[in-house]
């Protein structure tokens, strides 16, 4: 297994098991009505720091044990596949954003009605959360599309 | 998924005859990590003209005793 393969796994179930985890408590306190912007920003910089703290060890001992380079340059069959997963990222990243502009209105409608104190706050909460969720969601399923590629070229 | 290109190789055979070099060495030698090279033997990668002429500099043959073109019908 090439090294880049071994980090979009590792990338992978990294994102999945913490992001998972962020945006699963998230939806709770959004359904408890008990969102938090300085709670949920501390929360997610713990769970940034947890996944680094995974990834990047992980990545370096998947390189020590198959006795390859940390970050090997690509060759042209790799850069193909970069090229491929990064537009497609790409394309549902700019799906996502779209998305979330046009229902930004259904949000701020329901921030003024769960959140009447402080609607403005709600809003920009829910609205940085689905932002960080398109940017999770794009990341990792171009790494899934990297994951898929190598796969069918073995 | 697209249909692999009508092209075949000899990389194979031709590795064998070279003291049965490996893909890792011949990745090696023409810059490319052994899962490229293996990609390329079982035709599910075409390489591009460069990488094809560095593999035929590799056996010191011409590109067309490496790669060859299957006409449709044949």
């Amino acid at each position: 297994m090439s090294m880049r393969e071994k980090v979009a796994w590792i990338s992978t179930l990294t994102g999945l098991t913490i992001f998972g985890y962020y945006f699963w408590s998230v939806w709770s306190d959004f359904e408890a009505r008990l969102l938090d912007g300085d709670t949920l920003f501390w929360r997610f910089v713990w769970c940034l720091g947890i996944a680094v703290a995974i990834m990047l060890p992980a990545s370096l001992i998947a390189a020590w044990a198959g006795r390859q380079q940390f970050d090997p340059p690509l060759d042209e069959m790799e850069q193909g596949i970069e090229r491929r997963s990064h537009r497609a990222g790409l394309g549902i990243l700019e799906a996502s954003l779209i998305g979330i502009i046009l229902g930004s209105g259904v949000i701020t409608d329901m921030a003024r009605a769960d959140y009447p104190a402080d609607a403005a706050g709600a809003t920009t909460v829910m609205l940085v959360n689905l932002l960080l969720l398109a940017l999770a969601v794009s990341g990792t399923l171009r790494e899934i599309r990297i994951i898929f590629e190598y796969r069918r070229y073995a | 998924m697209p249909p692999p290109p009508p092209i075949t190789n000899s990389i194979r055979r031709l590795r064998f005859d070279h003291d049965e070099m490996t893909q890792q060495q011949l990745a090696d030698r023409i810059g490319m990590t052994r899962q490229t090279v293996a990609a390329i033997e079982q035709n599910k990668y075409s390489p591009s003209l460069e990488a094809a002429f560095r593999i035929a500099d590799v056996f010191g043959v011409g590109i067309g005793d490496v790669f060859q073109w299957k006409t449709p019908g044949t």
